[in-house]
């Protein structure tokens, strides 16, 4: 069982390649547009989604549910194959739809302009110009189909292991170079990447079953899958609808339990390390239940430098399982469901998230930090991202220093809030501090309002109509900053207390 | 005795404006824009001079914007460029509409009219563009398909690529200068006419331009804050803002936008454009009661005094009664909504 994708341009030799390797290895061909076929007999709309990449942004919100139908649905179709044997996926940013699937080879082919024009005039009959011009909105729309499903821009190199250029290699010399590759240890399908394919297929058929109920295909959900417990986060106005998500996934097949957690959004919790009791995880629950989300939990076990790393040396060798790497509890659990290498008790932790009905699920992350970002953009899942104890291998200082570097990556990339459970824990536990900042901040603002009531005579000389500019300037001023000065003291006391009364 | 323009604030009036500024806080933490189409009449009726209402509204604006802006940024949500470009033209329309409206009232201060002609040209603008937004959302609600408003003109706009045509780079869009330029002189000349910009610029930057809804608000938020400051620095200029009123507003306003934000997380979006609809409706229809009044000072229709305090008395109740009204179903659906989600997640737990 394994998988190559090939992502390229068209007419640039990569629909030839990934035909020819998948003839010299002897796995199944799939491509795109058998994908869509299968799709549009499925049911979804793709006609409307290839047309809707040409909208602005704002209207492709109104496909959205087809868009989600159609990754199901493909997503479904591609686990299904793949776990039949080899595959060879030609299409662009095939990797992306199984995001998260780790030891993937991701190939991306491309060729010199000229080449590719004249392959299109041979083929085609055009003339030069018309031919420059078809590659130009053929890769136009390419671009804008991965951005609308996969919110990625597939041209970026780092998504890829290899890059073939056909017109420097030809096709015969790429075609050994990437089959050589493809015998690989790294890119033979683990029990790390079966178990994180059957996730993502229980996950995406799930999804599939509810996009295609009367009762809950409007509903906007997000979906995990762990080992036949499928965690569902539906939005807290859809309460009344989810006896039927719970109906309906009740009827699918490999489903041993349904979680279902009401939430507006998910926080991702990354750490090293979990247990159920400490402190911050209790804190990233009680955020998660003032603001309205479910908390999914990632623990980082990247192939370097991470405590995770350690564990994972001892388990496995990197070049077993090297490259991209999201999967959920890939590793056997104790029967208490403590995993003793790394002190965590992750199932714990599920349970206390959904104690509170606030669990988006549980998993291990195996990879680097560009990884995990290209997989949490390509979800669009996180509506926050907490930095939890992470680099734990390495000295205080250092690990204050990656955590605030990869923080601003993160919020860079994301555009979602990027905290730290210290800024959790400031922002939700009522300190002592907090309580001398209440008093004094509330004094400061009583004081400049009963100046301005006690004086008001005074400041209405003050504000009326002046005939000089010196004083026209100076009371505009003074109201500018006499405005500034009470909206920052008194919006400071009204966060506080509205933290002492917990409404956030 | 204060000055001429300003009122006197007792106790009474006090926690008045401060209510005012609570409902029209939770109004808009709730609608997401700054809730003046609530505060400015509100102060109006309470003998405010229109022009001072809008002055004062700005400043505390300005200070409410200042508080909410930070996040946004933080987040990425703000195209600085975009803004910029539209903070230039948004200036000069704030200086016109702050022109027009003290030469309106230095006119006739001082005679039998009082500010009335200031006071009616705010009223007319303001019903004028509120009307469309109330109606357009209403219609909206009524609609089967719930598509959201028709955005034809919008889209017919945004092919409009007279040059030079900019790149932003946050919202990742094209637009041409002029109709970047025009929107916004158009949303600065109805933030200093009335203090409501947001109206026109937030729909405008999303279908006209096709900046992503986050980034549209994201960026009108940090509009807001040098807006509402330069509007509030060009009025204060003038003599028209009555700092007292602006932090007793600042007081309510602070506390209510947080429970209409609340509000915005627990109610079905076309609730929300319901409730919205009908507020805005409601504050329109108040002012546009009150317009007859300042034509009967004017000396342009003649009614009784009478008459001018019933139809005054009846655009305070209509207005209060649709602002508190407002915040009670809003308040009320909140706390329904949170007791329905207890219930089922506790059926969840089973």
């Amino acid at each position: 069982m394994s998988l190559i994708t090939i992502s390229r341009g068209t007419y640039s030799g990569g629909h030839e390649l990934a035909q020819k390797l998948a003839e010299l290895l002897g796995w199944q061909y799939v491509s795109r547009e058998q994908l869509a076929d299968e799709a549009r007999r499925c049911g979804v709309p793709v006609d409307l989604l290839e047309e809707a990449i040409h909208r602005p942004p704002r209207s492709q919100e109104e496909v959205a549910q087809e868009r989600l139908a159609y990754l199901a649905c493909i997503r479904v179709q591609l686990c299904d194959k793949i776990l039949e044997g080899g595959v060879v996926y030609d299409g662009h940013a095939g990797h992306m739809l199984l995001s998260g699937v780790p030891n993937i080879l991701r190939v991306r082919v491309v060729a010199d302009l000229d080449f590719r024009t004249h392959v299109v005039m041979h083929t085609m009959g055009k003339s030069y110009r018309e031919a420059r011009d078809y590659i130009s909105h053929v890769d136009i729309d390419r671009d804008r189909w991965s951005r609308f499903l996969y919110n990625v821009d597939w041209r970026d190199l780092f998504y890829y292991d290899v890059l073939v250029n056909i017109s420097q290699t030809g096709i015969n010399h790429a075609l050994d170079r990437v089959s050589e590759m493809a015998g690989g240890q790294e890119f033979q399908f683990g029990e790390a990447a079966r178990s994180s394919l059957r996730n993502l297929r229980l996950a995406s058929f799930a999804h599939y079953r509810l996009l295609h109920d009367d009762r809950t295909r409007q509903l906007s959900l997000h979906l995990s899958a762990h080992n036949g417990v499928v965690s569902v986060v539906g939005k807290p106005q859809d309460a009344e609808l989810m006896p039927a998500v719970r109906d309906v996934l009740d009827a699918v097949e490999g489903i041993d339990e349904v979680r279902i957690s009401l939430a507006n959004g998910v926080i991702v919790f990354l750490q090293d390390r979990f247990k159920r009791d400490e402190a911050s995880l209790q804190d990233v629950c009680t955020l998660a239940e003032r603001s309205d989300n479910a908390v999914r939990i990632l623990r980082l076990a990247g192939p370097d430098a991470t405590p995770g790393a350690e564990f994972f040396d001892a388990t496995t060798s990197h070049e077993e399982e090297a490259g991209i790497e999201v999967h959920d509890l890939v590793h056997p659990e104790p029967p208490d469901g403590k995993s003793i290498e790394t002190g965590d008790d992750l199932g714990d932790c599920a349970a206390k998230l959904q104690d509170n009905c606030r669990s988006a699920g549980v998993g291990t992350f195996y990879g680097s930090a560009d990884w995990l970002l290209s997989h949490l953009e390509a979800t669009r899942t996180a509506s926050m991202v907490v930095l939890g104890d992470l680099f734990l291998n390495r000295s205080v200082t250092v690990r204050a220093r990656l955590r605030d570097q990869l923080a601003r990556r993160f919020s860079y990339r994301l555009h979602v809030p990027i905290v730290t459970t210290e800024e959790i824990s400031q922002k939700v536990r009522f300190t002592s501090l907090d309580a001398v900042k209440l008093v004094l901040l509330t004094v400061l603002a009583t004081t400049v309002s009963m100046i301005v009531v006690l004086h008001q005579q005074d400041l209405a000389v003050l504000l009326e109509k002046h005939l000089t500019v010196g004083l026209k300037f100076g009371s505009s001023v003074l109201v500018i900053g006499v405005t500034m000065i009470f909206a920052w003291l008194w919006g400071t006391v009204v966060k506080i207390v509205l933290k002492l009364i917990r409404f956030e | 005795m204060l000055a001429e323009s300003f009122i006197d604030i007792d106790l009474i009036t006090a926690i008045r404006v401060i209510m005012l500024g609570f409902v029209g806080g939770v109004l808009s933490g709730f609608i997401g824009i700054g809730g003046a189409f609530f505060m400015t009449p509100g102060m109006m009726n309470l003998g405010v001079p229109g022009i001072i209402a809008v002055g004062s509204n700005l400043a505390q604006r300005f200070g409410k914007a200042m508080m909410g802006a930070g996040k946004h940024r933080e987040l990425g949500h703000v195209d600085r460029k975009l803004g910029l470009y539209m903070l230039i033209s948004a200036l000069v329309g704030i200086r016109l509409a702050v022109w027009l409206n003290t030469s309106l009232y230095s006119k006739e201060s001082g005679s039998a009219g009082g500010s009335a002609a200031s006071d009616l040209y705010i009223s007319l603008i303001y019903v004028g563009v509120l009307v469309v937004v109330a109606i357009g959302m209403l219609k909206d609600v009524a609609s089967k398909d719930g598509r959201g408003p028709s955005t034809k003109l919008a889209e017919m706009l945004s092919h409009l690529r007279l040059p030079p045509v900019i790149y932003f780079p946050t919202a990742d869009i094209r637009v041409s200068f002029w109709l970047v330029a025009a929107v916004g002189l158009l949303t600065g000349f109805l933030a200093g006419a009335i203090g409501a910009g947001g109206f026109v610029g937030v729909p405008a930057m999303i279908y006209a331009f096709g900046v992503p809804t986050v980034v549209a608000a994201g960026t009108q938020l940090f509009l807001a804050v040098f807006m509402a400051a330069g509007g509030a620095f060009a009025y204060a200029w003038d003599g028209m803002v009555d700092l007292r009123l602006a932090l007793l507003l600042l007081a309510g306003s602070l506390a209510g936008v947080y429970f209409g934000t609340y509000g915005t997380r627990i109610l079905k979006e076309r609730v929300m454009r319901l409730i919205t609809g009908l507020i805005i409706l409601l504050c329109v229809i108040s002012r546009a009661i009150e317009i007859p009044v300042y034509l009967s000072k004017l000396d342009y229709w003649r009614l009784s005094g009478g008459t001018e305090s019933l139809l005054s008395w009846l655009s305070h109740a209509v207005l209060y009664t649709g602002g508190v009204a407002g915040m009670v179903i809003i308040l009320g659906a909140v706390l329904k909504s949170y007791r329905r989600r207890r219930a089922v997640q506790e059926l969840m737990k089973k």
